[in-house]
């Protein structure tokens, strides 16, 4: 487990970014660190694991000892910057009642993901009334859009794009710290099939340029136990064994299970192996965990097995 | 019916639904079978094209497409009258080309490319990607090249932005908004609200002093000249708006049994359904069916005592083909319970089809042929022609 401050979730869609960013939050939070596991965008998968769908709003809910979850929406998040950038109450509501703001906001592209980000620094810097971080850790999921990356990027688009004052000093201070390594990390989260090991591997190389933000671990979920020697033989074995009557039409099923399961075991771990070469990184395993319901007892069971990691 | 319904009386297919779901390897397949039945048939996907390009067997897409050789069909025994096409959009050059149809001068374009505000805009913002994939579409749409064109639509994990894109476009060129921003007075720096009430003025300068001026200078410019262009965009929009809501257009959820893309999905269609877009289809793709001689009455027992004969003694294949097993009993069962919640919601003219999940990773056309198997059936999970 990386010991940054800051860290974020990213990967494409579907491949369960929200039940790596909560395992990696309980896992914090079991460790006797004050965390707060943040979402992007509408309240979505993070929301219902923790089943806050219906109280998020822009300050973070409590939902397990030591562990808080914040929705970050844009929008909010923008009118929260005006509060505190424009000092007078007066000016706020001027500025949030303009309809330039209120369709600029709405329509202009990349404002919100700017904010969103500005939003998410803000609660990571938080202080408490002992002058310590609010925070020892801050875990993002960063969104539900297979566009993650663009919210990551954001900050060095609007300093380029603004080329001087406030906005420009902001997003400059924000890229500055999320470029460094000592606080924050990009978690990469795959599942070992071709094409989405192949965008991981897309992931990493744009994180490390031109993006230039520090790489943390890279998540490799839904593995399926490693087949062991002499699957292939007894597979063989068991399409000619002589049955019990009645029996064949079982087997057959049975080998065409396994034949299958063994198909998606060999393309997981030439994808692992092809993952590790191309990243020169040690992915760390998931395992896949089939239920009838997924909910937090799994997620809580890939948060034991990041302590483990940690503690060996 | 089945989804593959569909194709013979919609002139364009809009595929939407959460990432990872195999929205691209479906609209491909759609393609595919609208070229199989004789049409010219295009599919457009988003950056990162690189997967449709693979399981098309091309090295890379261009923006303004490229037809996949007869031969290439041929090859795998497909023989048509009909063509496939494929391409992708290029979000920065699908900007510019944009500008340059809707501009009136030369001039007016040149000013607008060149500025520094609406470069950053048309290449590295977030979400313009969705205004321009469904401008892609009514271009090649009017271009009447196409007899059937299938769009993959952005890998937003939500989809919703997507849809919501043409009123934001419509709303970005508003002209009662741009109006209001060209003022003589953005370019010139707010002198000119020297005269204007004094807390105007002081927002200004708060803005001004947020932004830096030359930012807001580079705003205006790119407004004042965008100016001339909102007419044709306007009624672009209107245009683009009539065409997804159109009888010629018919949208397909594509979903996976997965619990959380199940919630996503729920989720797409309730906003389809307030904005208007006609929910036609439905794919579940991935669908985990139990093997025939699984889902008979003798079950886990059978299972066992099948495993017991041949690989006793070997724990760890033992456990390992044991694990598989019930892994899928589980799966499949968990699945059915809850496709049938979710199918439950859909009206019943929504036609339904059911993907099994392949033996590996979907990458040629042979394999997106079989996958067009599937399309034609409706509610079948067993292989096509299969031992069911």
């Amino acid at each position: 487990m990386s010991d940054v401050r800051l860290q974020f979730v990213v990967g494409k869609g579907g491949v369960g970014k929200s039940t790596i960013t909560a395992a990696l939050a309980l896992a914090s939070a079991r460790r006797g660190l004050r965390t707060l596991v943040v979402e992007i965008g509408n309240p979505g998968g993070l929301a219902r694991l923790f089943d806050v769908a219906g109280q998020c709003s822009s300050d973070p809910v409590p939902v397990r000892a030591g562990l808080s979850l914040l929705c970050v929406q844009g929008e909010t998040a923008l009118s929260e910057y005006l509060t505190l950038a424009l000092p007078i109450k007066r000016l706020v509501r001027m500025v949030l009642s303009n309809r330039f703001y209120r369709v600029f906001v709405a329509a202009a592209p990349g404002l919100k993901e700017l904010m969103t980000i500005g939003k998410i620094w803000f609660e990571a810097q938080k202080k408490g009334p002992d002058g310590r971080p609010l925070w020892e850790r801050v875990i993002v999921d960063a969104g539900a859009s297979g566009h993650s990356l663009q919210y990551l990027q954001m900050p060095a688009a609007a300093a380029e794009t603004f080329r001087s004052g406030l906005v420009h000093r902001e997003s400059l201070r924000v890229l500055s710290q999320l470029r460094d390594a000592s606080t924050t990390c990009v978690h990469v989260v795959a599942i070992p099939e071709e094409m989405p090991i192949t965008e991981a591997v897309g992931i990493v190389e744009r994180l490390r340029s031109p993006l230039e933000l520090p790489v943390g671990q890279l998540f490799v979920n839904r593995c399926r136990p490693t087949a062991p020697e002499g699957i292939d033989e007894a597979i063989a074995a068991l399409e000619t064994a002589t049955l019990a009557p009645g029996d064949e039409a079982v087997r057959t099923g049975v080998v065409d299970t396994a034949r299958r399961a063994l198909g998606w075991e060999r393309i997981q771990e030439a994808g692992i192996e092809r993952l590790s070469a191309e990243t020169r990184l040690a992915p760390v395993r998931i395992p896949l965990m089939v239920r009838e319901e997924f909910g937090l007892a799994e997620v809580d069971s890939i948060a034991t097995q990041l302590i483990a990691q940690v503690q060996r | 019916m089945s989804v593959a319904r569909l194709l013979e009386n919609h002139r364009v297919i809009v595929c939407v639904g959460s990432g990872g779901v195999g929205k691209t390897t479906v609209a491909a397949s759609l393609a595919l079978q609208g070229a199989l039945a004789g049409k010219r048939a295009m599919v457009l996907t988003i950056d990162p094209a690189r997967r449709l390009a693979q399981s098309l067997g091309l090295d890379t897409l261009r923006s303004g497409g490229e037809r996949i050789s007869a031969e290439r069909l041929s090859a795998q025994g497909l023989e048509t009258t009909g063509t496939l096409s494929a391409g992708m959009l290029d979000q920065k050059s699908a900007w510019d080309e944009f500008i340059a149809r809707h501009s009136p001068s030369e001039q007016i374009r040149d000013t607008i490319l060149q500025n520094e505000f609406y470069q950053h805009l048309s290449r590295s913002f977030a979400g313009s990607t969705e205004y321009m994939a469904i401008e892609e579409l009514a271009r090649v749409d009017e271009s009447g090249q196409f007899d059937l064109i299938v769009l993959d639509t952005p890998p937003t994990g939500h989809a919703l932005d997507f849809l919501e894109a043409p009123a934001r476009l419509e709303d970005f060129f508003d002209r009662g908004l741009l109006s209001w921003l060209l003022l003589p007075s953005m370019s010139a720096g707010w002198s000119v609200w020297k005269t204007a009430s004094r807390s105007v003025r002081f927002l200004f300068e708060k803005v001004e002093e947020a932004t830096g001026v030359q930012a807001l200078a580079q705003i205006a410019s790119f407004f004042s000249a965008i100016e001339h262009l909102v007419d044709g965009i306007t009624e672009r929009g209107r245009k683009v708006r009539a065409l997804l809501q159109g009888d010629s257009t018919a949208f397909v959820l594509v979903s996976g049994p997965d619990e959380q893309v199940l919630e996503e999905a729920d989720e797409l269609y309730a906003k389809m359904r307030a904005l208007g877009m006609p929910l036609k289809g439905v794919v579940m793709n991935r669908v985990h069916p139990l093997p025939a001689g699984l889902d008979g009455p003798h079950g886990a027992g059978a299972v066992e005592r099948v495993l017991d004969l041949v690989v006793a003694r070997d724990v760890k294949v033992r456990q390992w083909l044991s694990h598989a097993v019930r892994d899928l009993c589980v799966q499949s069962a968990a699945e059915e319970v809850r496709r049938e919640d979710f199918e439950a919601n859909l009206p019943s003219d929504v036609l339904v089809t059911v993907i099994p999940e392949q033996r590996g990773d979907v990458h040629d056309i042979a394999q997106l042929a079989n996958l067009g198997a599937y399309l034609k059936q409706s509610f079948a999970i067993q292989e096509p022609g299969g031992r069911a």
